[in-house]
Parts: structure tokens; C-alpha cells; sequence
């Protein structure tokens, strides 16, 4: 990790440490809205990670990919990776950006432009807080552009995953908001598989250190559970899978700014992870005997997140079909030259 | 559960240097030159193809040891020059078998611990892709526990005498050396202090070579028989009573590479081919997973590369792939099945078919050489603070 990176990871923690506590993500679940962590990760400047031209972009990407990780294994219950990249693609467009959270979606639906305004009709589904966010950035798949639209302008039914995330539906009837332009809706989904990406990477690391410590405290036949094999070898397969989605998210997260780039990174990222996610929480809850599917142990508070995350913004198998497709199209004398270049 | 804390084990995303893309720019020419002829299930062999002509083609170009100094014939290159030299030919299917141990190991082990004489009358060889080696490590009775090696030298007059039996040595009745472990005495109480490790001419009187046919019909295991051998005082490596440590730093560079995740490449290339441009749902979303997976495992092998680089030891790191990858590379036979359902055959006129014959009976070996996923997971656990 770089030194500002890891500057970031220390703060991030720090401020996460103090704030998300289990009692916190109880409050969350049942629908309250985290206002004072929200008005702290403001105050520390988070939300300009990835939107701060100061910074060069390997590094601003790096710092990025620190602080959501860290989010991540806090399982912070904010837009937090949202309201990031749509504020560094609002800078990007020269769009003054709003205040407040900022959500994102893939609208099902068009857009087209009239005038200095773009027009928006259509729905977009399982939006991420999207009751709490003021605005909200979508465009349709194959359109010109993004558009930035108040999310009261249009007409909300609310939703939950089955960890308690706030998913939303939204439905606009013609209605005009500010363009950004060359954004579309593909280009929104790889941003959204890279972010649940890296959620997943962090939320397995918390899995991982949660049963490595219950492993080596819970005490059967007269000695730690650690000690026996076969817990030692299922372990080593949590790590295996660690290493794997973590790398995978953090190249993702590298290609934010790059759509071309980004296209192939979130689609290996998100089929990585969301099989990590599904081996990992399996594991961590046969080491924990099965006592964290109950509402009074904590492991589910990571595991409900992986098993949502992972069919947020495109399953495994529809990225692995996109990618799968993309590769034959291109043919097997192709095939390895695409993977080094 | 203090969630600041680092996890025992660190991967960063690597870029390669322009002059390693140069590199790669090189060997895929030459092998694009050299390899037009070669059927598809010698290609599929990898790194079990023997062939000396290439290695002695690839020696004369340059491309055997890459990071060596110049005075002992290599190239003085990089770390991660070398590596995109070596995916190169694993995913082009060379045949790189005979101066694959000497290139990836021995070079860098006598480099490391032999004497100047050792170094002098025999790296210039490996670089020129002309001196072979076999690794002496396993036992008849000595598998994952290497440290129970009963092979043993004692020390005579005029140098060593060897009496015991070497097993899986890959391409040792082919090979011109053989890096062994022995054992020179007991330890008091532990028993790796008793190994020391020799640096053996296999045309030394006294052993015999016996290869051991895989399924596959190819002779590429042996046993190696030490009756009463004698070695000058100049085979040993390194100092007496050291091997055990040596032999550790050999098995970090037998872990960490390329190879480690390729070994199917040839498989996956040609079920991409029979998938065809326009592939049901199915098909292709089982090639998106595996290519995934491909993608992901480079970059945590490039990350490892990287470190060594920079002078770290990353073995923990190592372990982690090595037992990633060899996960990967041993499900793609399976996935070949379970998509094409084809009966495997080596005689088959369809080149998937031979392919698929060839590694599916070849994978099981691919979480066992270098390691077993057994050991690894271990060294993994140990990392994680649970052993």
C-alpha cells in the first residue's frame, strides 16, 4: 500500500472503529438513516477520493480502493462507493456536483437530450438508498448519457435486501434533470459490480478474521478448534478466496476512471467475488457450527451482505456469459493474448 | 476483532516494466516460428515436454537464465522480464521440460550456495539450454515429510559415499546432474539437521535409473538407485548439515511461478475453439468463469513476482497461489467433460479429445508436485495464526 493509501486506511478505520457499531448496523437495518457517520465521512473529506484532480490518478484510484475495503470490512451502511464515483464523474463532466448522498443505477428505460437538459423515462430497480439519497445518477443501456436527477422528482417504492439495505424502486415519467454526457448505462453497471466488488472483497476479509478468532477461541474435545485439520485446511480455502476477490476488486477499482479498461476488470472482479463470496460465507458458518445464522450471533451481518452483493449489479453467471461470449467472439488464437494485454 | 488489522498475507496489483512487454514481444515471435508444427497433445504436455533441441534453440536466443549474472552466462535481466518469458511459453505449450528444473531452480540454487568451481563448470551450460537436472528430493518413504529422507552420505577418504533410493525425479535418466538431499548425520533433536545437499553427476558409476511410466504411456518419473556411489568432496553444496534450509529457499522458487496456474492452458485454448463464436449460454458462461479465474490468478502471480523482485519473501503468498492454481488447472479436464462430454482419447482424431485425454490423466499430479494442496493449506493455516 502506498503511504497516502495507507493514510487513508488508517483514517478510514479510525473513523469507521468509532462509528459503525453493531447497534448502529441494528438501527440501519430497521430503515434509520446513519446521519452523524454520514456527516463524519463528509467532514473527513471522503467523499472527494476519487473526484480530487490533485491527486494523481493511480494514487486517487489506490486511495480509493483503501477506503472502501476498509468500509467494507466496517460493513458501513452508506452509498458511500456511489456518492464516490459519481461525484469524481460529475467533476469529470464539469457538472456542479449537489449535496449530499448520491445514488446510481441502470435505468430500464431511455434518455434522450433537448436543449441544454437530458430527458429521462423509465425505472430503475433496487437502487441503493435511494429514499436517502437527494439525487441520483442514471442512464439506460446503449444511450448517449448519464443524467443527474433529484430522487423526489420521481416516484419511489421502497425494498430492502435481506440484509436490511434500503433498494429502492424508482420510476420517472418524462421528466428533464442535468446531462452528463458519454455516460451510459453499461458503463454504470461495470461501476456497480466494481463497487459490490470490493464490498465483497472487504466483507470476506471481515468473514475470514471473524472465524479465524472464533476458530482459535471456541474450545471442543479439550483444545481449540484451530488445532484440528480439517478446520485448518477449510480456513486456508477462506484465505485462498481473500487473496483472490481482494486483488480482483482492487483492479477494478484501478479502472473506475478507465470505461474501456473497466468493462473487462469488473466483470473478472464481480464473477471473482461473488464466488468467493458464496464459498467463504459457507465455510465461516460450518466453523461457527451454524450458531451465526441466529439473530444473536454477528457473522450473519457479513454474510446477508455477500449473499446480496453478489446479485447486485449482475450475478456471476451474467458477467461469466458476457465475458465468456466476448472470448469466443474473439476466438482461442486470441484468447491469451487478450488476458496479458 | 480489531478490523485494522492487516491480514497475514499482502497482494498488490503489478504493472510490468515496458522493456518485459518488449521481451514478450520477442519470445512470441520465436515461438510463433518454432512451434507451427507441433501436434496439440505435445503442446498440452507443458512443462513435461522434453525436448532438447528447443531448449538449446532457446538457450542460444537468450531466453534461459534471464536474471543470472552474465559471468555465468545469463542475461542480467529481470525478475519480472523472466516471468513474462515463461508465461510465454506455457501458454504457447512449449516443450520446455529439459532445462525446466535447471532454468527455474538449480541455476538459482548453486548460484546462491554452491561453490565458485560449481558455479563455474556448470551454470554456463544450463543458460545455453545444454546441462539438464533432476530434482533428488522425494523418497520411497519420504513424500510431504522430507525432512525423514533416509538417503545417506558418508564421508570417506576421498569424498562421499551414497547408499539409497531418490523417487519422482522428473527426467533424471535424461537429465546430466541431480540436486539431492541426503542425509550426512543425525541431528540431536531436530531432525532437519542432518541433510546436506550434493550436487550429483548422474553418469557417476553406481546408479541406476529406472523410469516409471505415468498414464499417459510417457517416461518422465524414475527411481534413482545410489549403490555405494562415490562423490568427490566438491559435490557437496553449500555447508554440511545446511540443506534442510537450502532445500526450503529451493522450494520457494518451485512454488511461485507461472506454472502454477498454466498447466491446463492448452485445454482451455481448445475447449475456447470448440465453443465456437456464437456459444449456447451454458458453454459460455462456463469460459467467462474460467477466464475469470485466469485473470484473477495472474494477477496474484505477477503480485508474487513482484515482491521477489523486490527482494521480499513472500512464501506465504506463494502457498496461496500455488493452491489456487493448482485448483483452477485441475477443474478444467472436469469442465471439459461436464461441457463437451467428449470420451477423452489419446488416438482420437479430434485434437480436443487427445488434449483432454492427456490432462485429464495427467491433473492429479498438479496438487501434489511442489507441494501437496495438503502442505500448502498447512503453511496457509500456519499464517493465519491457527497453527
Amino acid at each position: 500500500m502506498s503511504e497516502t493509501a495507507q493514510l487513508v486506511h488508517d483514517a478510514a478505520h479510525r473513523l469507521f472503529a468509532q462509528h459503525v457499531t453493531t447497534e448502529l448496523l441494528h438501527r440501519a437495518e430497521g430503515g434509520a438513516w446513519a446521519g452523524a457517520l454520514w456527516d463524519a465521512v463528509e467532514e473527513a473529506g471522503f467523499l472527494d477520493t476519487l473526484a480530487d484532480r490533485d491527486v494523481a490518478p493511480i494514487e486517487r484510484a489506490a486511495n480509493t480502493a483503501a477506503l472502501l475495503r476498509a468500509a467494507a470490512r466496517h460493513l458501513v451502511p452508506l452509498p458511500l462507493g456511489e456518492t464516490i464515483v459519481a461525484r469524481a464523474l460529475l467533476a469529470a463532466h464539469k457538472v456542479r456536483v449537489p449535496q449530499g448522498p448520491l445514488t446510481l443505477g441502470v435505468l430500464d428505460g431511455h434518455t434522450h437530450r433537448h436543449g441544454d437538459h437530458a430527458h429521462l423515462k423509465g425505472n430503475a430497480s433496487r437502487v441503493a438508498y435511494g429514499r436517502h439519497a437527494a439525487n441520483v445518477l442514471l442512464a439506460a443501456s446503449g444511450g448517449q448519457e448519464a443524467v443527474l436527477i433529484a430522487v423526489k422528482r420521481g416516484k419511489l417504492s421502497e425494498g430492502v435486501n435481506i440484509a436490511g439495505e434500503a433498494r429502492d424502486d424508482l420510476a420517472f415519467g418524462d421528466t428533464a434533470g442535468t446531462t452528463v454526457d458519454g455516460v451510459d448505462g453499461d458503463v454504470l453497471l461495470c461501476v456497480g459490480a466494481a463497487l459490490r466488488a470490493t464490498a465483497i472483497a472487504g466483507a470476506l476479509e471481515r468473514v475470514l478474521m471473524q472465524t479465524v478468532e472464533y476458530a482459535r477461541t471456541r474450545v471442543q474435545f479439550g483444545k481449540p478448534i484451530a488445532s484440528f485439520q480439517a478446520i485448518q485446511q477449510q480456513l486456508a480455502v477462506v484465505a485462498g478466496h481473500a487473496a483472490t476477490a481482494g486483488l480482483a476488486a482492487d483492479a477494478a477499482i484501478a479502472d473506475l476512471e478507465s470505461p474501456e479498461r473497466l468493462k473487462l476488470s469488473a466483470a473478472v472482479a464481480k464473477i471473482r467475488c461473488g464466488e468467493a463470496a458464496g464459498a467463504a460465507a459457507s465455510i465461516a458458518h460450518q466453523v461457527h457450527g451454524a450458531i451465526g445464522i441466529t439473530k444473536e450471533h454477528s457473522l450473519h451481518f457479513a454474510t446477508r451482505r455477500l449473499w446480496s452483493w453478489r446479485a447486485e449489479f449482475g450475478s456471476e453467471s451474467f458477467w461469466a456469459e458476457r465475458l465468456g461470449r466476448a472470448a469466443c467472439a474473439a476466438g482461442s488464437d486470441a484468447y491469451w493474448a487478450s488476458v496479458t494485454a | 476483532m480489531d478490523l485494522a488489522q492487516p491480514l497475514p498475507f499482502r497482494f498488490q496489483l503489478a504493472s510490468l516494466p515496458p522493456e518485459a512487454e518488449r521481451l514478450r514481444h520477442d519470445i512470441r515471435a520465436f515461438l510463433a516460428e518454432e512451434l507451427g508444427g507441433f501436434a496439440p497433445e505435445l503442446k498440452a504436455q507443458s512443462w513435461s515436454g522434453f525436448n532438447p533441441d528447443f531448449s538449446r534453440k532457446l538457450g542460444a536466443r537468450g531466453f534461459i537464465g534471464l536474471t543470472w549474472p552474465k559471468a555465468y552466462g545469463g542475461h542480467e535481466r529481470s525478475a519480472l522480464e523472466r516471468y513474462v518469458v515463461i508465461e510465454e511459453l506455457l501458454a504457447a505449450g512449449a516443450p520446455v521440460a529439459a532445462h525446466w528444473v535447471a532454468d527455474r531452480q538449480s541455476g538459482p540454487l548453486l548460484l546462491k550456495f554452491g561453490s565458485e568451481e560449481q558455479r563455474r563448470r556448470v551454470v554456463p551450460g544450463i543458460a545455453k539450454g545444454e546441462t539438464y537436472f533432476a530434482i533428488g528430493m522425494s523418497e520411497p518413504d519420504s513424500g510431504s515429510d522430507l525432512a525423514s529422507v533416509r538417503t545417506r552420505a558418508t564421508r570417506t577418504n576421498d569424498g562421499w559415499r551414497i547408499n539409497g533410493t531418490k523417487l519422482w525425479s522428473s527426467w533424471a535418466h535424461k537429465a546430466h546432474y541431480m540436486i539431492a538431499l541426503f542425509r550426512t548425520g543425525e541431528g540431536a533433536d531436530q531432525r532437519q539437521m542432518g541433510l546436506t545437499q550434493f550436487l550429483v553427476d548422474l553418469a557417476t558409476p553406481g546408479i541406476k535409473i529406472r523410469p516409471i511410466a505415468d498414464l499417459t504411456g510417457h517416461e518422465h518419473f524414475n527411481e534413482v538407485v545410489f549403490d555405494n556411489v562415490l562423490l568427490p568432496h566438491g559435490a557437496l553444496i553449500g555447508a554440511e548439515g545446511q540443506g534442510w534450509a537450502q532445500v526450503t529457499a529451493e522450494l520457494a522458487y518451485e512454488r511461485s511461478g507461472p506454472e502454477r496456474f498454466l498447466s491446463s492452458m492448452m485445454l482451455l485454448k481448445h475447449l475456447v475453439a470448440a465453443a465456437g463464436a456464437n456459444p449456447s449460454e451454458r458453454v459460455a458462461i462456463a469460459i467467462g468463469r474460467m477466464t475469470a479465474r485466469l485473470h484473477a490468478l495472474r494477477k496474484l502471480s505477477l503480485s508474487v513476482a513482484t515482491q521477489l523482485q523486490a527482494g521480499a519473501n513472500p512464501a506465504l503468498e506463494a502457498a496461496l497461489v500455488k493452491d489456487v492454481g493448482a485448483v483452477f488447472e485441475q477443474e478444467i479436464p472436469d469442465i471439459a467433460h461436464d461441457l463437451f462430454g467428449l470420451e477423452p482419447s489419446l488416438k482420437a482424431d479430434d485434437a480436443l479429445r487427445r488434449v483432454q485425454a492427456y490432462l485429464t490423466q495427467v491433473s492429479p499430479s498438479f496438487s501434489l508436485r511442489g507441494g501437496t494442496r495438503e502442505i500448502l493449506r498447512g503453511i496457509i493455516a500456519r499464517g493465519l495464526g491457527l497453527r
